[in-house]
């Protein structure tokens, strides 16, 4: 039960690359890698912050 | 008599007169209900030459609103709340003067501005909202809050059309936060008491979560949402919204899968819209997808892009130039790629010379060239931007102390 649990919990956590290229297609982020993160990453603010009017 | 302004009012000082001076040039009359200021409110109505209406507040807004609405001698009648601005006030006596016999009423492309203390940023949310409508005993506020005319006005046999024309402003976070939090919890007391009254009301509902997100009431924020995509009747554009603040609240708590799959599904529902791709962008930046981050902010509209059409769900986004510079910058930066970075902070200081975000951005990509001196001018004019924002604060201090070591790169969550 608890790895059942475990399983469910991974899979709502990992974006499935199908989905991803479903949405965004392919050739718009064609040429450009994920992985080559060796920049800064500015932290962005939460969530909460935006969507409340 | 052409128009009658009508406003409702309770402690406004702050915001009245820059509502009230822009639609002087329009307004014949402009009618003010208030509901027990104890500020300037009144005095600074009153000098504006508005008629001023005493009414005890009663908890409920379109009883206030509808008081006023009762005495106004305009043939249309546009409604405002103090913290909105009407651009182009002439642009409504226009689409006033060429309303054909069966047009009730115009939804007006709302700006809801909206500043973050964290960073100094703004954000544009595009909301279309019915405030311009004709004079007539049928067509009244209906809601006890976020309170809409809409269905009175199509009860009365009239159509509803889009006003292109005139923008209304919307200074959303204007407001110390103990009193955002006191608005909220008062809103939450009307809307539990609107779902009484009708359970069904799924535009009862959204605000709900939304506000009980506001509030840090997560689960029970979620559960509303949750409410909103499963119900059989519910107008799209609430669903595909409900989905995208579904993905955030997801993302939030590290469910990035399924925040993903949210947006899909907002996106299923309505394509052309902003919100979902902004969502989508954030959640995979969060992740330390940059590169998929970046295509997702590409997608999303920009506020002062002509060819934009009206927002196509509640809650929409769009970008203004400094914050689309700043989001793509900040992706090129984390994939180290420092000239696009560049030219993209340059590209938003363009479009806003004063954008804090782009001038850090810069500043960033001059500690990645070893380039102090930059670096500092860069994290000054942020810093004059927006005095109470710590991180270029932190950083400018950081380099006093040790000017020859610049910052280390911050690790992406993927590698961290």
């Amino acid at each position: 039960m608890k790895r059942k649990e475990q399983q469910k919990t991974k899979d709502l956590e990992a974006i499935d690359p199908a989905v991803l290229e479903e949405i965004l297609g392919g050739a718009q982020v064609a040429g450009i890698d994920d992985q080559r993160t060796t920049g800064t990453v500015i932290p962005q603010i939460p969530f909460n912050s935006f969507f409340h009017s | 008599m052409l128009l009658s302004v009508c406003l409702i009012t309770k402690n406004e000082e702050r915001f009245l007169a820059g509502c009230l001076e822009s639609v002087r040039p329009v307004a014949d009359e402009i009618v003010l209900v208030d509901t027990g200021s104890i500020d300037r409110t009144i005095e600074i109505a009153e000098g504006a030459g508005c008629r001023v209406l005493h009414r005890t507040w009663d908890e409920d807004f379109s009883a206030a609103r509808n008081a006023g609405i009762s005495e106004a001698r305009g043939r249309w009648i546009l409604c405002l709340d103090a913290d909105e601005r009407v651009s182009d006030s002439v642009a409504l006596l226009a689409a006033i003067h060429e309303a054909a016999p069966e047009v009730g009423g115009f939804l007006i492309e709302r700006h809801d501005i909206v500043t973050h203390p964290e960073d100094g940023q703004t954000d544009v949310h595009p909301i279309e909202i019915l405030r311009l409508f004709r004079n007539h005993p049928a067509i009244r506020y209906e809601g006890i809050v976020h309170e809409r005319p809409n269905e009175t006005v199509i009860c009365a046999g009239f159509q509803i059309r889009s006003l292109t024309t005139a923008k209304l402003t919307h200074l959303v976070n204007h407001l110390p936060q103990e009193r955002l939090e006191a608005k909220q919890q008062g809103y939450l007391r009307l809307l539990d008491r609107e779902l009484e009254r009708d359970a069904g009301n799924s535009w009862a509902h959204y605000y709900r979560g939304k506000t009980l997100w506001f509030l840090r009431r997560r689960e029970e924020a979620e559960a509303a949402f949750r409410g909103i995509v499963d119900a059989e009747e519910c107008p799209i554009s609430l669903k595909a919204s409900a989905w995208c603040m579904l993905a955030a609240l997801l993302s939030e708590q590290g469910l990035r899968g399924a925040a993903v799959e949210c947006v899909q599904e907002s996106l299923a529902l309505l394509p052309d819209q902003s919100l979902a791709f902004y969502v989508l962008a954030e959640v995979l930046y969060a992740d330390g997808r940059f590169a998929h981050a970046l295509a997702a902010y590409r997608r999303v509209r920009r506020s002062m892009d002509p060819e934009s059409g009206p927002s196509q769900v509640l809650g929409d986004l769009c970008m203004t130039p400094g914050k689309r510079g700043y989001k793509l910058g900040c992706c090129y930066l984390a994939l180290g790629a420092l000239a696009e970075a560049e030219e993209h902070f340059r590209e938003g200081l363009e479009g806003e010379p004063d954008h804090g975000g782009c001038h850090y951005g810069l500043a960033r990509v001059a500690l990645l060239r070893d380039d102090l001196a930059a670096a500092r001018v860069r994290l000054e004019a942020a810093i004059q931007h927006d005095p109470t924002w710590k991180v270029p604060r932190e950083l400018l201090a950081d380099l006093h102390r040790s000017p020859l070591t610049p910052a280390p790169a911050t690790p992406s969550p993927k590698t961290a």
